[in-house]
Parts: C-alpha cells; structure tokens; sequence
C-alpha cells in the first residue's frame, strides 16, 4: 500500500494538446511543420477593455506598461498591441517611404485620430487588433517557441516510423526508450512553466484590473488546456469529498450499520490508490478524458462490495447460527463467478477504447481494464478479511422495506407486461430518433461554464475580434516548371543578339526569393483569401493579400507590382516584417499561409461539413500541377481526431456486443437466454444516445467514451440477475417465484448500487467544468435505465422466453 | 619582330582603354544630361501632370531599349512567337513600362541622382551605378547599358536594358511574372493581362 502509495503521488494530469492525438497524425505532423516554417509560435490573448478612449495618453501608458511587465517572463517572446505594431495609413505615405521609416503610435508627431481611423479600417488590424466600437483591443503575448521540444519530438517520431517498419536495432530501441523518457520529462516541465506564466499573468491581470478603470479577458488555446486540467483538479478536489459525504450517507441509510459504510468505502479507497499507483509506475497521464476513472471505479467497485455485503447478509439471515468464516467463504464463492463476469463483460467494454486511434482514449481503455482487475481482486481478498477482524455482525436482520419494494417491483414487471413493453417500443423509438440526431462536434467553449473567465474571455475573442479556433491554408507553389519553354517551334529565327543577354537573366537560386511575388501568385493568394473570407464561420482571415490590399491604398488604389513587393520585402526591417510578412509567406519553401480563425461559438457551424465543403471548394480553385494547397490547424486536427474516434466507436460498439453475447453464451450457457441479455444491455445504452441526440449534446472527446461505460454499467446488473435468476430457477422450476425470488435477493442488491452511486453522481452536476457534467447526467441516466431495464424488462423477457 | 607584334599589342590596349575611358565619359554625361533635362521638366509647375509624364517618357525614350527588353523579359518563350504576336507583345510592354515610369515619377519629391561608379564588364555593355538621394536616404540604382551592333533609329549609341533597384532588376521581375503566368495560361491572355493594367 505504502509503495502503491507513492507511486500514486507520481500520478499525472495532463491536459495538452498532445494528449488529444492520434497515433502518428499526418495533420498534427504538418501543423507542426508549417508552425515551424513560418516561425509561428503559440500565443496567449490578452483582452482590453476600456469605456475611456482607448487611444488616450493614460491607456496607452497602461498598455505598455502591461506589456512591459508581461514581458519580463523569460517564457514571452514578444507581445504585440496596438501600441507597437506598424502604422501603414497614419497618415497614407508612399511606400517608398514608409518602408525606412515605419511609425507606430508612440512616435513623436503622430494623429491619433488616424491611427484610430486606421485601426478601425485597415484589414491588418479591423476585427483583429481593435473591436468594431473601439472599446477593446488586444494584446498578442507570443511564447517562445521550444525548438528543444520540437527537436525531441522529431526524434521520437522518427524512431516511432521506424518500429512501424521493425528496423530498429537494439541500440536505437534504447535510444528510442531514452528519448521518449526524456520528451515526458521536458513536456511536464513545459506544462509547469505554461502553468506558472498563466498563473502570473492573471496575477498581473488582476492587479491592473484593481488600479485601472479596464477590463481585461486572457484567452488562447494554451489556456484551454491549463484551464481544463485545473477545472479537472479543482472538481477532484471539491467534489470528491462530497461525494465521500454523500455515500456514507447514502450506505449508512440503506444499511443501518457503521461496518457496511466503512467497509466499501475502505475497500474501494484501497482499490483507487492501488490502481493510482500502476498508473504511476506505467507513467500512464491522467488526461482530461481519463480524469473520470475515479468515478468510474468507484462505481463499478462499489457494485462489487455492494452485492458482497447483500449476499453476506442474506445468507446471514437465512443460516444466523452458521460460522462467521463459513459465511463469509459461501459469500466469497457463490459472488465470485458472477463478479468475474461482470469484470470480464466491462473490460469487453471498456476494450472498445483501445481500438480507437487516440492515444488518451486507447490509454483510458488500458487503464480502466487494470482498474476493474484492481477492484476484483482487492475486493475478493478484502472483504472477508475485514470482516473476520470485525467478528460477525450483531444486527441479524434488516427491515424488510427494501424487500418488499423489490417484490412489487417484481409485481409490476409480472402484472403490467404489455405496459412495460409498450413503455420499451417508446422509450427505443425516443433513443433511435434521439440516436439519428446525433452530431459529432467539438466545440471548446462549450466545455466551460458561462460564468467562467476562460469561456468569457473566449467568447469575447470569438465574437468581436475574429474568432478563436485556427485554420490555415496552405498553399505551395511548385518550382517553375521549364515546360513551357520546351516547346520546340519550326520557325525558330536565331536571333544572336537576344542570346547574348541569355546568361544574364538567369535568376540564381539565391535570387529566387526576390523575385517570389508575382502576380500569378498574389492572385491565387487573393482568391482563397477573398473566399475563406466569405464563409460565415470563418472570423478573421490574414495573409499576405491583407498587406497587398493596405499596399493598393497607399498606392493610389494601384495593386501592387513584383518590384514593389520585392523591394517591400527587402527593406522592410526585420520587427515589422514579422507582423506583416513572415507569418504568410515562406519564399525558401515556395508557400503561402493564409490564416483564420473559425468563430468557435457560432451555433450553426458544423466541423466536418464546413471542412469538406472548404476543401471541395478550394479543389475548384488550384491546378494541382503548378500548386497544391492544405487545409491545416487545430480545427483540422480536432476534427479529424474526432471523426476517427467516432468511426472507430461505431465500429468497436459492434464489436463489443459480439464478445458480449459470446461471453453471456459461455456463462449463462442458453442462446436464448444471451439474446435477452443482450436486449436488455441495449436499451440504457441505446437512451444514454437518445437523450445526447435530444438535448443537443453534440459527440465530442469526452462523451464519446460514453458508450463503453455504460456498457459496462448496464452489463453488471445484467450478470447478477440472470446469474441468480439461473439459480433459483434451477432450484424452483418456477419461473414467477424465481423472478420474486431474484428480486429479493440480488435486485436489492442492484438497487443498493444503483441508488448510491445515482446520488453519489449527482454531486458532480454541480461542477464548473461543462464535461464533468454530461458525463454525471450520462451516467446517471445510463444507471438509471441499467435497473429499470433489468428489474421490470429482463423479467418480462424472461418470461416470453419460457412460453416459447 | 616579336617586339613589334608586342609593342601593336600593346598601343591597341591602350588605345582601346582610352577609348572605353572616353565612351564611359561621355554615357555618364549623357545620362546626367538626361536627367538634369527631366528634373527640369519636373520642375516645371505650368506643366500639368500628364503634360509632365509625356514629356519626360519623350525625353527618356530614346534612352531605352524597350523592345529589346520586353525579349528579354519573354525569355525563351519569346522564340516561340509569331512576328505578328512579337510586334503586338512589344507594343503593349513599352506601353506598360512608360505607364509604370510615369507612375515612379509621381512619387518623386525632392531627390538627387549621384553616379557613384561605372562599370563596363565587356566592350559593349556598361553598368551604370548611381545613387538616388534624398533628405535622409540612398537608394541604389543600377542602369544596364548596352551598344548596339548599328545604332537603332531615334535611339541613343548606348541604350538602357534593365534597371535594377536596389538589387531587384526590372526584367528578372517581369520574367518571373510571366513565366508563371505562362505555365497555366497562353500568350494572348498574357497580352491581355498586360494590357488591362
């Protein structure tokens, strides 16, 4: 314990984006490289709100002092406002000359009210920089971008291409080892250091927001995984006592005994840390999606000592002359082979995970299964050993209210059939509708709650300065191809004197880059910019056409030529180009990004529709043989995540059901008996998809994994009964009493288990954190439906079954 | 004899020199000439703006060899040509490039011309390096001069093939352009690209 212990004290939470992918992602790949190429780095956004001019001499001291006090984190690399970018129309001077002498708002001599003017109108900064009313503005705090994570990163995958292939040598298998070790340590320093910069800058936030009239907001997606891990940190912390409170309770109300609340509640603790402390020794992270499996263990745990506990006093009460120990071993045994059962089935359930192509998933579904195993085996082993050090209990009966409940249950089941069964058809046709509904959509705002800094500051960025999620479009021009030039003409006239100059307009390859802006080129920029720019759901769109279009103003409404943009590029001093150039244009790589950012919080946005649509639409737009584009980002990259996730759900949950009902064959050993099974195992996991479809809840990373648990939920109650069913029909031969006689005995049991985690559960619907709560309402709703489906459905069909 | 040859050998080079250092002397006189005429022009209030840019296109016309740069500027596509596309094409590029001139010398305010150095690679091509100042700048212009075998029609001895500003030469420019342009699209819609702006 003491070890298991220490290892638990190692457990991780970790919530970045690397948590959320796939397995050798091609789209995560090129992101990276493209963040590379055009030396994007991540970014923190913070807003500024003002109801006084935000030009005024006071804010705009505010803001450089805040900038100047942010950037004293050695983890900032520079920070962006409306304070030092380039002013190009303040006033509109020819290009010439404002390429030597670039102005921002502090130098000297310079109107404001242009400035105001220019924020409001340029393309560069509209939207963007400013809000439409002018009350607002934002501070880009760009990181420093690790290239030492990067560099790890590539090795890793490197090494990782190269298992695919099995060439790795037993040198580069420990070099492999090394490296993987190594990312790990340097990605948990990484994610302290994001941490703390969060932690100071809204420290810094909070500070200006008590001696300034000003309202600040910090957003950006590093923020959305610092914030989920500390969401998920504080619901473990707030709630988990509540949920300890609520179960001594609820197991105090349902037992009326002090042992049959410290036995559960020490047995599944002792599980919890066991298996908190595999995962330490595995370095298996907590991530956002494995967060739940506390949760998770606790209820199927609890389920376990539960039916032990009702079993023990069951037989206690049948024989209360009999041997403690003897009691106790008949207990252990006759629960043993259904527990294992219901072990096997849930980790059948929770397997379906390991097929999904995500790593955070594959390793919840991993660490579920050795959770389960965990739980089987501490229970098994404890319960009696705990019990023999309390000596048998002096309580011999419990009130039979409970009982009796159970035996009108049975009463109902057995009297209102056709009711039941036509309750069934509705309650299918609700989830198959509910089912259709379904969307798979990945929405970060909606994680968090509306009170919430991080949800308002996102939504603030969302709505009035362009959106938060980012897309980007890559194009690449192939290298000019000479075809053109190779037609061979009949009446080619030799002509001396123009083949004299020949050599001297050979452009080197170091000359390529001056002359990378041709027209050609800037049309096809301008084209996908102006349509990416069209679609609703896209905010804002900057590339290397919003410099062209700022350009043509100052030149006289004139686009442009090659040598003005050429000579743009290179005079331009290096500050200012990488706020207006290099971020779009990569001439060493012959690409052009144009980059958006998607409006997270419109309501009508679909990912995956918007995206083939995009891409359809843009296929229209290139010749493959002279450029190729790429739809790129974190849009593209969660939405691809979670379209394999669903595809391989749907897939698995097939699969699922098939070693289900191989499993139900081997134990309940009746075809007919493993369909009905089967059936009743379908209706909570059937409705958990009906409700999600109803209210709206969209299929994202965290409820996807929905299905496997409450397959494995629904599964346990399934197993005990008909398990026990099985026993006293064997003894009965009649199927009514074997039905009363069930659910007395095991369907109080499944009752008890329902009931206490039902209650302990609803606790987390008061979290702060949106997925802890769809995942509390899902379970619930799941455990719910489990006992109604097994103590008025299964024996319905049971019944069918023996007519037949 | 051998001192003979050596000593013709040698006359002819320096001869040769002193006649290269003569053409040199006068290009650059020349040119300041030219210049020195368009500031005038400039100058000039009474001229309004377009008055003003014919004018100096008139001046500095025959100055350049427009035709031999919209070849070059073609590259080998240029071969490729049928006489009656090579005469359109080099009609719609001398338009262009005045058009563009004119458009340079809109921006012009107060700058000087300054010939920081010359350079004549071989016989017939001299490369003339000036310096365009102003208040608190100098931009470098390079003026790439050749001589034609038989002196063109209206056109000076020494004529102006490219112009290369700050490092970026004109014709490289523009044959990038439409090289790229080229390789999706054919020569008449080239033609009407650049007729259109």
């Amino acid at each position: 314990m003491v070890v298991m212990l220490n290892f638990a004290s190692k457990l991780e939470i970790d919530a970045s984006a690397e948590t959320f992918l796939l397995k050798g992602d091609k789209e995560l790949e090129f992101t990276r490289k493209i963040g590379k190429i055009f030396t994007s780095t991540d970014f923190l956004v913070l807003t500024y709100s003002t109801d006084d001019d935000l030009l005024s001499d006071k804010n705009i001291e505010i803001i450089q002092q805040l900038s100047s006090k942010i950037s004293l984190s050695l983890d900032v690399e520079s920070i962006y406002s409306i304070v030092n970018v380039p002013l190009l129309q303040s006033p509109p001077r020819p290009i010439k000359e404002l390429v030597n002498d670039v102005q921002v708002l502090t130098s000297q001599g310079i109107d404001k009210s242009l400035a105001k003017k220019e924020f409001l109108n340029s393309e560069l900064y509209k939207n963007n920089l400013v809000s439409d009313d002018f009350k607002t503005t934002l501070l880009m705090i760009n990181l420093k971008r690790d290239e030492k994570y990067f560099a790890l990163i590539q090795k890793r995958d490197h090494f990782e291409y190269l298992k695919t292939l099995d060439s790795l040598t037993q040198k580069q298998k420990t070099e492999f080892e090394n490296i993987t070790k190594e990312l790990k340590t340097y990605r948990d320093k990484l994610r302290n250091k994001n941490h703390d910069l969060i932690v100071y800058i809204r420290s810094i936030k909070k500070e200006f927001e008590l001696k300034y009239p000003i309202k600040l907001h910090l957003g950006g997606a590093n923020m959305i995984a610092d914030d989920m891990v500390e969401f998920v940190k504080s619901d473990l912390a707030t709630f988990g006592f509540a949920v300890v409170f609520l179960l001594i309770f609820i197991l105090y109300i349902l037992f009326r005994e002090l042992r049959w609340v410290f036995i559960p509640l020490f047995i599944c603790s002792v599980s919890i840390i066991i298996t908190s402390g595999f995962f330490g020794l595995f370095q298996w992270e907590i991530t956002v999606i494995s967060s739940n499996f506390i949760s998770l263990q606790l209820i199927m745990n609890m389920s376990l000592v539960v039916h032990l506990i009702v079993k023990y006093k069951e037989l206690f009460t049948l024989h209360p002359s009999t041997e403690h120990k003897q009691l106790l071993e008949e207990t252990t045994l006759s629960m043993l082979k259904p527990s294992f059962f219901v072990i096997l089935t849930t980790i059948a359930g929770f397997s379906s995970l390991v097929f999904s192509d995500m790593l955070p998933i594959i390793t919840f579904g991993w660490m579920m299964s050795v959770g389960i195993v965990i739980s089987l085996i501490t229970t098994f082993i404890l319960f009696p050993i705990v019990l023999i050090f309390l000596g048998k209990s002096k309580k011999q009966n419990i009130s039979n209210t409970h009982k009796s409940y159970m035996l009108k249950g049975a009463n109902v089941a057995l009297e209102y059939k056709k009711t039941i069964l036509f309750i069934t058809t509705i309650v299918l046709l609700f989830s198959i509708s509910g089912a259709t509904k379904l969307q798979v959509e990945n929405c970060f705002i909606d994680y968090f709650k509306k009170e919430t800094q991080i949800y308002q500051g996102m939504r603030f960025i969302d709505q009035n300065l362009g959106g938060t999620t980012p897309l980007d479009i890559i194009i690449t021009f192939k290298e000019n191809s000479d075809d053109v030039e190779s037609i061979i003409v009949q009446n080619e006239v030799v002509e001396d004197e123009l083949d004299s100059f020949e050599d001297e307009f050979e452009t080197s390859e170091e000359e390529k880059e001056i002359y990378w802006f041709t027209k050609s080129k800037m049309d096809k920029i301008k084209a996908v910019h102006n349509y990416l720019d069209s679609l609703e759901p896209v905010g804002k769109v900057l590339s290397l056409a919003t410099l062209l279009d700022v350009g043509k103003s100052l030149n006289d409404g004139k686009e442009l030529d090659g040598l003005t943009l050429a000579l743009i590029h290179k005079e331009l001093p290096i500050e200012y180009k990488k706020i207006v150039i290099s971020p779009y244009v990569n001439l060493e790589h012959n690409m052009a990004r144009i980059s958006t950012r998607v409006i997270d919080s419109l309501e009508t946005l679909k990912r995956d529709e918007f995206l083939k649509k995009l891409n359809k639409d843009l296929q229209k737009m290139f010749n493959p043989s002279y450029e190729e584009y790429r739809v790129s980002n974190l849009l593209v990259i969660y939405n691809n995540m979670l379209q394999s996730l669903f595809d391989s759900q749907i897939k698995s949950i097939g699969l699922v059901l098939v070693i289900l009902f191989i499993m139900f064959l081997i134990l309940f050993k009746d075809i007919k008996i493993a369909i009905i099974a089967l059936i009743a195992n379908t209706v909570p996991v059937s409705i958990v998809f009906g409700f999600m479809g109803w209210l709206n809840m969209p299929l994202d990373m965290m409820t996807i994994t929905i299905a496997a648990i409450s397959i494995g939920i629904a599964v346990d109650d399934t197993i005990h009964y008909i398990h026990r069913f099985q026993n006293e029909y064997r003894e009965t031969q009649n199927i009514r009493i074997s039905i009363l006689n069930t659910h007395q005995s095991i369907g109080k049991a499944m009752f008890y288990t329902s009931t206490i985690i039902i209650v302990g559960f609803s606790v987390l619907l008061l979290s702060n954190f949106i997925p802890t709560i769809t995942f509390s309402f899902l379970t619930i709703i799941a455990m719910f439906m489990a006992i109604v489906a097994d103590l008025l459905l299964l024996p319905i069909l049971l019944i069918f079954i023996e007519k037949k | 004899m051998f001192k003979k040859v050596l000593f013709i050998l040698i006359s002819l080079t320096i001869l040769n020199q002193n006649l290269m250092a003569n053409e040199q002397k006068n290009l650059k006189e020349h040119f300041l000439k030219k210049i020195a005429e368009v500031i005038v022009i400039v100058k000039n209030k009474e001229n309004n703006k377009s008055m003003r840019n014919s004018k100096i296109v008139a001046t500095l016309t025959p100055m350049f060899d427009f035709e031999l740069m919209a070849k070059l500027s073609l590259g080998k596509t240029w071969k490729t040509l049928t006489a009656i596309e090579k005469k359109k094409f080099v009609s719609l590029y001398v338009e262009r490039m005045k058009k563009s001139y004119s458009s340079k010398i809109d921006s012009y305010s107060d700058e000087k011309v300054e010939i920081s150095s010359l350079i004549q690679p071989k016989n017939n091509r001299i490369k003339l390096i000036t310096n365009l100042v102003s208040q608190n700048e100098k931009l470098e212009v390079v003026y790439k001069f050749y001589k034609p075998k038989k002196q063109k029609t209206n056109k000076d001895r020494w004529l102006v093939y490219d112009v290369i500003i700050l490092g970026v030469s004109i014709i490289k420019t523009d044959k990038a352009q439409f090289k790229e342009f080229l390789q999706t699209n054919n020569i008449s819609e080239l033609m009407k690209q650049i007729s259109a702006n």
